[in-house]
């Protein structure tokens, strides 16, 4: 009898070891990760101020910690590089903004109904969270823009210096690149110097901030959406590491190109995003539901084609955001602007689903009749006019 | 005993309503008019009101531009929508009778547009076959010419008749609407019950759009002109109204579709006739020339052959997402399922001298998705 209980007592231990304290899991269990709510951390919630306990690692980790949304693998790298995350927020910020840029006048237009739970650290809003999870089409946009940001604003950390694990890039003739345009500049010989982007730190870190956990859920759970997620980064990373230009400046005598130092330098942002955009539209493959090691076409007779760098990756076929669905997240046409007289996707037809639209008059002040007055001042009239705003029913 | 009057009388309303388009399967009647024998000719027709009765028989001349109004209509309805969940079906083909579609007599969207496009339809033909000189007692409208243009000598041309057509449709297609029975107590007070009211608000919207499209119609039309001066100069020209293609005035219907406004029908104390007013209104007020609907429209999805819907399922569709009939945005996400069909063609065709060409017969793969 007293074996039995023992043994009860073990199995109770046992089912309780599994289990960490609640309070410790608090965040984790109840927020899924969604690195994206990095979007909300100012330099001001979020500092970790190099001269207090600058060497106390366990201060760190307790700051990372009070991120909702990262997971562990994300917990771990921003212990090791505390000063990377708000760059990495920076990123996300620019890739929210261009997307909600690029998807204007789609009926996804980049945005949908976020869960907002309280957790320990505050309010925690899962920013397109139920998109990021799917694996569609918008998904993948998503996944390869937060990629690409990554790179870019971890880049652009070291290439100012505000980050102190990486510089500027010591060996850019290693880098894939292209030369300028003009021929008869690139024949020329040159120097490296000025300071290099770093991208290749920038898709080292990204790698690791991204790939590393969905390589190991993929390992253990076997989900295709791993490895989808995980091929769109890599799309991401690739829109920028295929776009590295040389740039140079001539200082021979009187400017000749005697004497020619050069740069790498990446694409600004916006143009980036517009690659991935008519990636988005033009370049996204359907892949299989199951894969044992690497993505493979749904197409059939495509099979045994590899997903290129330039493909973005999708599962399932998007649905039409035409109608409003609160459980997938997704808030419908419905009051969205449209264009009227257009036969694109902002016309009034095809944003409105057919739905039709209502039309409203506005009146709006702008400034007219500007004249410069001498001297130094511009005059202007203000007018009102009469605009008819046109928004889904 | 009102309420079993009112039952009645509800049973009356939505048989007329019902009639409110059946006239449109006219250009489905094989048998051709005989003008010598207009009492046969026009009770061998389906779905005509008494008033349209009398017209046909009166008229027995303009019948043949009416029924191509008809025809002209259904076509134009249908290629506008043939990409919609809705896709514009109202004339049953083997009875060919126009469908009850209930839907479209609770003034939708849909009833607004095929009420507008009908009397357009009937103005344009009636317009353009006097033009052609097929009826003799219209021709050209000579009033709108104005002698002060720019050049010297202008000559009148033949401008399109709109005002004899649009008088035309005026006549034949507003009289499918019945006149509202008025039912009068012993005092002489008008009874108007909520059925009473919402029936006579219904022959409103309808009598409403019927106007829409016949402005639609007078608004499009365009001045052109000939200049037949020295090798071509503007010194003397001929200028003419005429009406564009009838797919362009189908075109601006269809944006007056998309643009319709929701109203309702209010009765106001001490005014005789009861008023259309927009249900909200923060939007813009409809005008003459907009459509007007009360009743929302269902989505379409799933088929209800009582009240005339058919669905999705089956209809073709694309993969091209943001279009109007994308698979997932037609199918109302059921999905699809994609048949591939292997069909013969002639390609790598050769001419060879003289005279022949030969051709070698091909094999070509055609995708299709269909709503499942």
């Amino acid at each position: 009898m007293q074996f039995f209980i023992c043994l009860i007592f073990l199995f109770v231990l046992l089912v309780y070891g599994q289990y960490s304290p609640p309070s410790a899991t608090y965040s984790t269990q109840q927020v899924p990760y969604n690195w994206l709510t990095l979007a909300f951390v100012g330099s001001n919630d979020y500092l970790p101020r190099p001269h207090y306990h600058s060497t106390d690692r366990e201060h760190f980790k307790e700051l990372c910690r009070r991120l909702d949304g990262l997971n562990p693998n994300q917990q771990a790298l921003c212990a090791e590089n505390p000063f990377s995350i708000p760059f990495v927020a920076r990123g996300v910020r620019e890739a929210i903004r261009e997307c909600e840029n690029k998807f204007k006048f789609e009926r996804w237009n980049c945005s949908s109904r976020d869960e907002v739970t309280e957790t320990r650290h505050g309010k925690f809003q899962d920013i397109l969270g139920k998109t990021l999870r799917s694996a569609n089409k918008e998904a993948a946009f998503l996944n390869a823009i937060m990629a690409a940001s990554i790179v870019h604003s971890i880049t652009k950390g070291c290439n100012t210096g505000n980050l102190t694990e990486c510089g500027c890039d010591s060996k850019p003739g290693m880098q894939r690149y292209q030369a300028e345009s003009d021929p008869s500049m690139s024949r020329d010989q040159f120097s490296w110097g000025g300071c290099s982007d770093n991208v290749p730190h920038g898709i080292r870190y990204a790698k690791k901030f991204l790939d590393d956990w969905e390589t190991a859920q993929f390992d253990k759970t076997k989900n295709v959406a791993h490895l989808v997620r995980r091929h769109n980064n890599f799309v991401g990373r690739e829109a920028i590491a295929q776009n590295i230009r040389r740039q140079c400046r001539c200082h021979g005598v009187s400017g000749s190109c005697e004497f020619k130092t050069c740069w790498l330098q990446m694409q600004k942002f916006s143009q980036v995003s517009d690659l991935l955009k008519k990636r988005y539209d033009h370049f996204a493959v359907q892949v299989t539901r199951k894969a044992t090691k690497r993505l493979r076409r749904k197409e059939r007779t495509e099979r045994k084609i590899p997903l290129r760098g330039n493909e973005m990756a999708y599962v399932h076929r998007s649905p039409s955001y035409c109608e409003k669905n609160l459980t997938a997240g997704i808030l419908g046409t419905s009051g969205r602007e449209c264009i009227h007289n257009s036969y694109s996707s902002e016309s009034c037809d095809l944003l409105c689903c057919g739905r039709g639209y209502n039309t409203r008059l506005e009146i709006r002040q702008t400034q007219c009749e500007c004249k410069f007055v001498w001297c130094c001042e511009v005059k202007c009239k203000t007018c009102t006019e009469e605009v008819a705003v046109h928004t889904c029913k | 005993m009102l309420k079993s009057t009112q039952v009645i009388l509800i049973f009356i309303l939505l048989i007329s309503i019902v009639e409110s388009l059946s006239w449109l399967a006219l250009g489905l009647a094989a048998n051709r008019f005989d003008r010598d024998k207009p009492g046969t000719s026009c009770k061998s027709l389906k779905g005509l009101t008494r008033r349209q009765m009398r017209f046909c028989k009166k008229n027995i001349d303009l019948m043949e531009s009416v029924r191509s109004g008809s025809l002209a209509a259904h076509a134009e309805c249908q290629f506008q929508f043939h990409k919609r969940r809705w896709n514009c079906t109202l004339i049953d083909p083997v009875t060919h009778e126009v469908i009850p579609d209930v839907f479209l007599y609770e003034n939708t969207r849909e009833s607004a547009f095929v009420h507008a496009i009908s009397s357009a339809a009937v103005a344009y033909k009636v317009t353009r076959d006097c033009a052609r000189g097929i009826s003799e007692r219209c021709g050209c409208d000579y009033s709108k010419n104005d002698h002060s243009g720019k050049s010297q000598f202008q000559y009148q041309g033949c401008s399109d008749n709109v005002k004899f057509g649009i008088g035309v449709s005026k006549e034949f297609v507003d009289s499918a609407q019945r006149r509202v029975l008025m039912m009068k107590d012993d005092n002489g007070t008008s009874l108007l019950g909520p059925s009473q009211l919402s029936a006579d608000g219904m022959h409103m919207i309808n009598l409403h759009n019927n106007q829409a499209g016949r402005q639609v119609l007078e608004k499009s039309l365009r001045r052109e002109c000939k200049c037949h001066g020295m090798s071509g100069s503007c010194e003397m020209r001929t200028c003419w109204d005429s009406l564009p293609n009838f797919r362009h005035i189908g075109m601006a219907i269809k944006d007056k579709f998309d643009g319709a406004a929701e109203v309702k029908v209010v009765k106001e104390d001490g005014i005789e006739k009861p008023r259309i007013v927009m249900k909200n209104s923060q939007f813009k007020r409809h005008t003459n020339a907009d459509l007007v609907y009360m009743t929302p429209s269902p989505d379409f999805c799933e088929s209800d052959p009582l009240r005339g819907i058919l669905g999705t399922k089956g209809r073709q569709c694309t993969l091209a997402p943001n279009a109007i009939d994308d698979c997932s945005l037609l199918c109302c996400g059921r999905g699809y399922e994609k048949k591939v069909q292997i069909v013969e063609e002639k390609c790598n065709c050769k001419f060879i001298y003289c005279c022949e060409v030969r051709c070698e017969p091909c094999q070509k793969r055609i995708e299709k998705y269909l709503c499942l």
